[in-house]
C-alpha cells in the first residue's frame, strides 16, 4: 500500500504540483483576489451600459403605454354615428345633434302635429 | 415582459367591447326641473341640448349585442334592434305607428338619443347605449 508521501510525490511528478504551506496559500490567494474581482466585474455590463438598457426598457414601456392610452382616448372621443335615418310618418323637421362635449348623438324628430 | 404587457393591453381592449344594448325610455317635460337619478350618465346631454327641464325614466330594457331583438316598453313603445355595435339597425314604433328606422354605429358607453315622440305630458325619447 502506498503511503501519503509516495502519492504526493507521484502527483508532483504528474502535474507539477508543489505543496505549499498555509501562509503561502493565503499570500497567493490575496495576490490573485483583485484580478478575480476585476474579471467578475468585466463579465457584467459597465454602469453606463446598464443605464442604457434601463432607459431603453423604460422608453419602450412608455411608448406602449402611450399607444394604449391613445387608442383608448380615440375610442372615447368617437361619438356614435348615425349612418342612415328614415323618419316614418308626418314630420316638420329632423335634427341630428352631435354633442362632442358629452360624446353623444341626438336624433330629434319634430312631428307634424306637435 | 413587453409581451406580457401587450397581452394585457389586448385583454383590456377585448374587455371594452360592448356586450349588451341598454335601452331607456324617457319622458321629457317642462313641469319640473327634476332629472331621474337613473339618467345621471346622460343628464348633461339631455339638459344642454333639449328644450325641456324635467326628464323622467319611464322604462329600461336590455338586449344582447351583437344580435339584438325586440322590446316592448311603456307608452306602447316597441323597439327592434338587429346587428352589432358597428352597424346596428334600430326601429322604433309607437302602437302600430312607425317612428324611425335608423342604422347606428355605437361607441361603448356613448348614448344615442332618438326622440320627439309626442306624449300627453311632453315628448318621449329613447336612450340607447352599448355596454
Amino acid at each position: 500500500m502506498k503511503d501519503e508521501k509516495h502519492i504526493r510525490d507521484e502527483m508532483k511528478k504528474a502535474y507539477g504540483l508543489e505543496s505549499r504551506d498555509k501562509d503561502g496559500f493565503w499570500s497567493e490567494f490575496q495576490r490573485r483576489a483583485p484580478s478575480r474581482d476585476q474579471a467578475l466585474q468585466g463579465s457584467l455590463l459597465p454602469y453606463p451600459g446598464r443605464m442604457q438598457w434601463a432607459v431603453a426598457m423604460a422608453l419602450m414601456m412608455a411608448l406602449l403605454g402611450g399607444v394604449f392610452l391613445m387608442g383608448r382616448s380615440g375610442e372615447a372621443i368617437a361619438a356614435p354615428v348615425v349612418e342612415s335615418l328614415e323618419v316614418l310618418g308626418a314630420y316638420d323637421s329632423v335634427f341630428v345633434i352631435e354633442d362632442n362635449e358629452n360624446q353623444s348623438t341626438i336624433v330629434w324628430v319634430v312631428a307634424h302635429d306637435a | 415582459m413587453a409581451i406580457a404587457l401587450i397581452l394585457l393591453m389586448g385583454t383590456l381592449y377585448t374587455a371594452e367591447a360592448g356586450k349588451s344594448l341598454v335601452i331607456r325610455l324617457v319622458l321629457a317635460h317642462n313641469t319640473s326641473e327634476k332629472v331621474h337619478k337613473g339618467l345621471a350618465d346622460v343628464q348633461k346631454t339631455l339638459t344642454e341640448n333639449l328644450p325641456y327641464t324635467g326628464f323622467d325614466l319611464q322604462d329600461q330594457k336590455r338586449l344582447p349585442l351583437p344580435g339584438g331583438g325586440q322590446v316592448q316598453m311603456r307608452h306602447n313603445i316597441k323597439l327592434t334592434a338587429s346587428g352589432g355595435q358597428e352597424s346596428l339597425t334600430v326601429r322604433v314604433r309607437q302602437k302600430r305607428r312607425p317612428f324611425v328606422n335608423t342604422t347606428l354605429k355605437l361607441t361603448d358607453g356613448r348614448p344615442v338619443i332618438l326622440g320627439g315622440i309626442p306624449s300627453k305630458r311632453g315628448r318621449l325619447l329613447v336612450v340607447i347605449i352599448a355596454r
